[in-house]
Formats: structure tokens, sequence, C-alpha cells
């Protein structure tokens, strides 16, 4: 598999496949149109890594992921910020080629429809209690939404 | 005068009200229909409430038609009534489902595979805006096993997050950075259909490009909202050409007109929207006012100066709005403004999961619906009938209604 110089990977041993962390969600020099994060890259990859293997929240080569605080495991917590600098709550993860090669980047659901979570994915973290019913049909709507 | 509220407990997620029946989406994606006319003959305390129980939860519109006007002259029975509506709004209407298990007509799956961003009910059929697109599917109309057909259309497959219907089958598309969207549910050779380069589909239409989080009917025209991009006055007017000397009217599109030239302001920090004859945005302290009359084509010359109105403990960061004649709803992430018409601020507190108002319907223009963790409220609001609608400066004008 060609990576590109700007990234590098990890072999998830359950699943054989590659997460890729891209340079321009991280170092600013993109910030005006990409979101940044504000997790490091260990925690992006643990992020990731936890999201597929204990969630079923992948399917069609789409993912989405959330940051459960390490001690409590249920509050949700904040891992990026959007390009008008909001807190963002929400992963979302893509496997473009579909090959297995996947990347994530903190997604603004107000701004980028494409952006918003699944409803499956919404209906999870809601039934798990990670949000209430109002905030579920906030961000169903593309509505601000305190996290 | 305060509202009248009957709660229902449940685990409810959308509402709807059409034609007698009151529809209640679950989170499990059932829908419950009830006969509400059923509901509220049930729960009248007694006969001498029964009229006033009728006009506020049944026939929330008979007070406002002209027929009224003469007894309306008579300063005893608007005193009787008003008394009567105030008393009602003292009682504690509180219901669980096996308690009107006999008014309930259907309970059965939700035609839609997910749970509706948002419903309308419009000419016999719910219209879904999902994740997958705009759906369809028939109710109240015969033939069907169901109260609401198992057999759902999708008619677009834009993921759009909110809809708006207007007394005409046509709805308008809010479908987030994609933009606002015009889909008119009827034959093409409608003699009001109209024309334009806006069209991209097959009865669709694009009115603007930039962010649309929701929008609202404002007569032929729509107000786009947006807190991403400025929201902006999408205007129709009615255009006249001769046909074989004949006058022929069609609704054609004109173009654009930003909040920013509506409110004379470049502040964009704060949320705008509409509803037929009145324009609000949200500012530090309270409330900019526009009047917006009918119009055919210099419509900005239809636009009144901008009003500033301040509101007692106003949290000026509204994420959502509408508009009804007995005011103009504001949605906060902790509470709901009520900006009643008589000038008084009704507030219900806490985080809403659903609100609805049904400006364009025929009997439930005074109906607020709420729903929250484990209950809906139906609220009624019955001070409008009294009112001035040419003073008015919250809710629209029942005046210009269609």
């Amino acid at each position: 598999m060609k990576l590109k110089t700007d990234t590098f990977y990890i072999q998830n041993n359950k699943s054989d496949l590659y997460y890729a962390s891209l340079a321009y969600h991280r170092n600013n020099t993109r910030k005006s149109e990409k979101s940044q994060w504000r997790i490091s890259i260990k925690e992006e990859f643990q992020v990731f890594n936890d999201c597929f293997i204990n969630f079923s929240w992948f399917d069609n080569h789409i993912g989405w992921g959330i940051y459960l605080d390490p001690e409590t495991k249920s509050n949700m917590l904040q891992i990026g910020i959007s390009t008008i600098k909001n807190p963002l709550h929400f992963i979302k993860y893509v496997d473009g080629g579909k090959d297995n090669m996947w990347h994530g980047y903190p997604a603004d659901y107000l701004r980028k429809i494409q952006d918003k979570p699944s409803s499956i994915f919404l209906n999870e973290i809601y039934s798990r209690g990670f949000i209430s019913k109002p905030q579920y049909s906030k961000i169903k709507k593309g509505k601000k939404c305190n996290l | 005068m305060q509202p009248i509220k009957i709660r229902i407990a449940g685990d409810f997620w959308d509402c709807q009200i059409y034609r007698g029946w009151l529809y209640l989406w679950t989170l499990e994606n059932e829908i419950i229909i009830i006969d509400w006319e059923k509901v509220i003959n049930k729960i009248t305390p007694n006969r001498l409430l029964k009229v006033s129980m009728n006009l506020a939860f049944v026939n929330g519109s008979h007070l406002y038609e002209n027929a009224f006007e003469t007894v309306f002259n008579d300063r005893d029975i608007i005193k009787l009534l008003k008394a009567k509506f105030d008393k009602l709004s003292k009682i504690k209407f509180s219901l669980k489902l096996k308690d009107i298990d006999d008014c309930i007509l259907y309970r059965h799956d939700s035609p839609f595979p997910e749970l509706p961003n948002e419903t309308e009910i419009s000419n016999n059929a719910i219209f879904a805006a999902t994740d997958i697109g705009l759906l369809k599917s028939n109710t109240h109309t015969s033939g069907l096993k169901f109260g609401v057909s198992s057999r759902m259309e999708k008619l677009w497959d834009c993921p759009l997050i909110s809809i708006k219907a207007n007394l005409y089958a046509q709805i308008a598309l809010s479908a987030g950075s994609e933009g606002l969207f015009q889909y008119d549910n009827r034959n093409s050779d409608d003699p009001y259909f109209r024309n334009g380069d806006n069209k991209i589909g097959n009865n669709l239409y694009r009115l603007g490009s930039t962010h649309s989080q929701f929008s609202n009917w404002s007569f032929l025209s729509i107000f786009n909202s947006s807190l991403i991009d400025p929201s902006y006055l999408s205007v129709t007017a009615w255009h006249e050409e001769k046909q074989e000397g004949y006058p022929r009217f069609t609704k054609q599109f004109v173009g654009n007109i930003s909040e920013k030239e509506i409110f004379k302001s470049s502040e964009d920090k704060y949320l705008s929207w509409g509803g037929d004859d009145k324009i609000y945005k949200s500012s530090k302290k309270g409330i900019q006012i526009v009047d917006f009359k009918r119009t055919y084509k210099d419509d900005q010359e239809n636009l009144s100066q901008p009003l500033e109105i301040k509101i007692k403990n106003w949290k000026n960061q509204i994420i959502s709005a509408g508009n009804a004649y007995f005011g103009t709803v504001a949605e906060s992430n902790d509470k709901l403004y009520i900006l009643k018409s008589d000038n008084e601020v009704f507030i219900e507190k806490g985080e809403v999961t659903q609100w609805k108002i049904y400006p364009k319907s025929k009997y439930y223009q005074n109906h607020l619906h709420i729903i929250k963790d484990d209950y809906i409220d139906i609220f009624s609001f019955n001070h409008d009938f009294f009112i001035d609608q040419e003073k008015k400066r919250f809710g629209m004008n029942h005046l210009y209604s269609e």
C-alpha cells in the first residue's frame, strides 16, 4: 500500500486495516477549511481502534466515532475544533479508496450536511446514554447543541 | 391569558395533527394515531366548558372567522369566553395512553425506515425529511388498511434536515450546506406551476445555494434561516402575462433579499426567521421586527424599517424559531420562548426534543406541541382571537391568512 509522506499508519490486529492520521487536520496549514484535532495522535489512533472494535458504527466505508472519557467511559469529550473554532465532539471515518485504508477527522455537522452523524450511530449513542433525547433530536435536525 | 395544556405521557419523537387525527411517532419508529376530538370530548370536565374546550383544541380557527365578528361586538360574550378559557388553563389535564386507549385509531410501524428529522402533512400525505431524502406516504385517504400507507415513496435522495409545506402542496426543503430547495407536489400542467432557470429536476427547484437550517413560508415567498450563512428571503411573486388576450398568472421566482438588507445591519451572529407578514431577528437584548407585505414586484418597498424590542431575561442565542398567529416561538438551548401577540412572554423551561406549530393548518393554528423526555404537552393559546391583528408585533396577522 502506498502511503503519503504526511500520514502514517497502524495495523489493527483484529481486522487487518490501516488508519492514517492526516496532517492537515492537525498542523493548522489549512485551518480555514479543515477542522483540527485537539487530541493527540496516540489518542486519535486509540479512539479509532476502540470505535472499530467495540461499536457497530462502520458501514459502507463510512464510520462514526466519539471519544469517551477514559475514566468514566460515559462522558463524551471534545475531540477537535471547527474552522471557526467551535468545539467538535464527533469523528467521521472514511475509507475513501474502499481498501481498508481509513482516515478520520473532527466532523462539523452544523456546517456540512455530509458531516452529520448517521441516524444509526446517533440512535446507538442515545441508547447507551451518551447523549440525551433533546441532543439526539437537535443533532439530527442540524441544530446547534451543547454537548 | 394563559394557555390550556394537555399532557400525554410517553416516549415520543415527533407529532402532527391533521383533520382530526393526532399522530405520535415513538422512538421505536411506530406511529400512534389518535382520534383527537374523541379525546377532547372524553376529558372535557363538564358540559358548560364543552364549547370553549372544543374551540381551544378542535376548532382553533373558528373564532377568527367573520361569522363571529357580530358576536365579538358583545363584551359580555367575550368576557364569558375569556373566563372559560382561564378556567380551563387552571385544570391539569394529564393523560397516559392507556387512559385514551379507546381513542387510538391505529398503531403500526412507520413507513419510513428511520426516525424523521422533520415531518409535514399536506394534501393527505405525510412528507418526511430524512437522511436518505424526501419521503412521502399517504394518510387519511379511503382504501388504506392503516392510518398511514405502508407504501413509502422516495421523492428525492438529497439528505434533508427540515421541511415546511404551504397550502398549495409546495414544500420548502432545507438541506443544510446543500442549500434551500422547493418541491411542488402536483402535476406539472398546473396553471400556477412556476418556471425558471432554477429548475433542477421534476417538480424540484433550487432557491439558494448557501446554508439552510430551516425555513418558513412568507405568503408565496420563503424565509431561509441559518446560523452558518446569512439568512435571506427568497421572493416569489405573481407574474401576469397575456395569453390570447386574457391575463394569465404564474408564480415566478424574483430573487433573494439578504438579512443584511432587511435589517439594515451587517450583524450575522444572531438567528433571523420569518413567517407571513413578520420577519424577526434575535439581537443582544431582545428582538428586531420587520413587517413584510404580500408582494407583487418591488419587494424592498414592501419591507418596513426594523423595530427593536427589548425583552427581559432574553437569551439571544436562538437556535430555531417559527411564527404562528398567537405569537412567535424561539428556541434556545435550554428553553422555549413564546413571544405572545398580547406582548406577554411565556417561557417553557428545559431542553426540548421537538416543538411544532401549525400556522398553515385549518383547525389547529392555536396549537403548540412540545415533546420532552417522557411526555408531549399540547398547548392551546387563545388570546389572539381577541386582539387587533393590525397592531400586533408578535405573531402573524390573521387578516392576511390564505
